[in-house]
């Protein structure tokens, strides 16, 4: 099995935003943009989107876009059918985002993404 | 010793029989049956029931069952005991029933149980649940100390092996299981394979928690040493990193449950080894290694050659998940399985465990949750009041 038939796109459709907050991720994604925030304050990253900074609490969070390298934390390799916009097998990671290690002493984790 | 006597102890206990599909039965008759049998084991009527604690269940068994005005509880799985416990020794209650069960509710055994893979637009969207989300674990476990595939199917094969000989497990007679029968299941999420993985059941069960200076009951009182219940968020709605801490800094979510033993042993005034049998909620078989090192049996990253050496086995020096757990016994609905480590702690402290039982056993730990859930909570029962 290559990683690239492991790595392969996705073919399901992109959910719709559950609440306001999370809509400019979904944005981002219909334009193969990786978007999170960032504090404007205290300069840590947050994701999943909140409504506040985890860190300081400030409510001043900016939507940034990230370049889309990061490091692996951790990964699986799905074989089992879940849900029918999932075709395995599939890799679920967490990634810790270069810009998020840049700018925290602690890692901050990106969606696990496939 | 403590200040003052305890009261409060698990005075009664019953399993329904547990079965992959119960046809003809319904969550309520489950629970019905199981709460009969749980008092009918204590030797305690329904008249004289005063607390009832069953999740969201609760106000509908105390109108059911014509027992208010009742004292209701809302903990979930083992945190339903201290609870009920902390009900009686500060006179809220007298005699609390306990109760769960599942039966007619999830019958697609072609998907993964609907309660393990939340609609959230976090979880969904990444083909995320549950055997992912501990498997994200394990992984990170594996890269960083080296622990290995054969170490997990210890771990499985030793808990389904128990099952094997439990008389009340759905898998009974099912093995025995080597390690490599494990490892040559089919692939679910890597590292897991099937056999590593909880099974999806139905059943029931209750325990009554009773002041015993009130009631003079039929069967040797188990008592609440210590607990801990302890959270890092949400189950199944952000990565489970195994790094992930709160802004103290301390115990990462990958040791969580360390916290809880901590105090429930310093509450008990017990230590590690005093402990004779540890009923450990077993999900996907990574998770006892996890646990292990969680609750300080063994030193960080050395729980995969500790379960190597032999250490869990039903002979062994922390025998684990005597009934079969969750991968062999049962896993029906949400609350359950939870509540049954606890069930099963009774039964190895009053040496009811049949085949499986622990000589001399006087002090269980048990355990709910696991790091891919961000929560674990941990129950410390002995036959003594201490």
């Amino acid at each position: 099995m290559t990683s690239e038939h492991i790595l392969q796109p996705q073919s399901g459709r992109l959910p719709h935003a559950e609440s306001p907050i999370s809509a400019s991720f979904w944005e981002g994604c219909t334009k193969h943009e990786l978007r999170y925030q960032r504090c404007a304050d205290c300069g840590q990253a947050a994701f999943p989107p909140s409504e506040h900074c985890r860190t300081c609490l400030s409510f001043r969070l900016d939507w940034t876009t990230s370049a889309g390298l990061g490091e692996i934390y951790s990964w699986t390799l799905v074989h089992r059918p879940v849900t029918p916009e999932f075709a395995p097998p599939y890799a679920p990671a967490i990634v810790t985002l270069r810009e998020a290690t840049r700018c925290s002493p602690t890692s901050s984790e990106s969606p696990p993404t496939s | 010793m403590s200040a003052r006597k305890r009261r409060a102890a698990i005075v009664g206990v019953y399993n329904t029989r547990q079965g992959r599909r119960m046809d003809g039965e319904t969550s309520r008759s489950l629970a019905l049956e199981a709460v009969r049998g749980a008092l009918a084991d204590a030797g305690i009527e329904l008249a004289c029931v005063d607390g009832i604690t069953s999740g969201a269940l609760s106000p509908t068994l105390i109108y059911d069952l014509r027992l208010g005005p009742a004292w209701q509880g809302f903990g979930f799985g083992l945190g339903m005991i201290t609870e009920a416990a902390a009900a009686i020794e500060n006179g809220l209650a007298e005699a609390v029933v306990l109760v769960a069960a599942q039966a007619g509710e999830y019958r697609d055994h072609e998907a993964t149980a609907p309660w393990t893979r939340p609609e959230n637009e976090f979880v969904a969207s990444w083909g995320m649940f549950t055997a992912a989300e501990f498997a994200l674990i394990a992984r990170r476990h594996m890269h960083v100390y080296g622990t290995t595939r054969e170490q997990l199917s210890i771990v499985a094969a030793t808990i389904r092996n128990n099952g094997a000989r439990n008389p009340e497990a759905v898998y009974y007679q099912r093995g025995p299981f080597g390690s490599d029968d494990i490892t040559a299941s089919r692939p679910i999420a890597d590292p897991f394979h099937l056999l590593d993985c909880a099974t999806t059941s139905e059943g029931g069960c209750a325990l009554v928690v009773a002041n015993v200076e009130k009631f003079g009951v039929a069967r040797p009182p188990i008592y609440v040493l210590g607990s801990g219940f302890y959270f890092y968020g949400p189950s199944y709605q952000h990565p489970p990193a195994w790094d992930l801490t709160g802004r103290s800094g301390t115990d990462p979510n990958g040791v969580v449950g360390r916290h809880a033993s901590d105090l429930a042993f310093a509450h008990a005034r017990l230590d590690r080894g005093d402990v004779d049998v540890l009923e450990l909620y077993d999900p996907f078989s990574f998770e006892i290694i996890r646990q292990l090192e969680a609750f300080r049996f063994c030193p960080d990253g050395e729980g995969g050659p500790f379960v190597a050496d032999g250490h869990i086995a039903i002979d062994g020096s922390h025998p684990v998940t005597t009934d079969g757990g969750t991968m062999s016994f049962s896993h029906a609905g949400t609350n359950p399985q939870m509540m049954q480590r606890a069930i099963r702690a009774v039964q190895q402290l009053r040496g009811d465990a049949g085949p499986l039982q622990v000589p001399d056993a006087h002090i269980a730990l048990c355990s709910n949750g696991g790091a891919g859930a961000l929560f674990t909570t941990v129950l410390l029962l002995g036959d003594q009041p201490r």
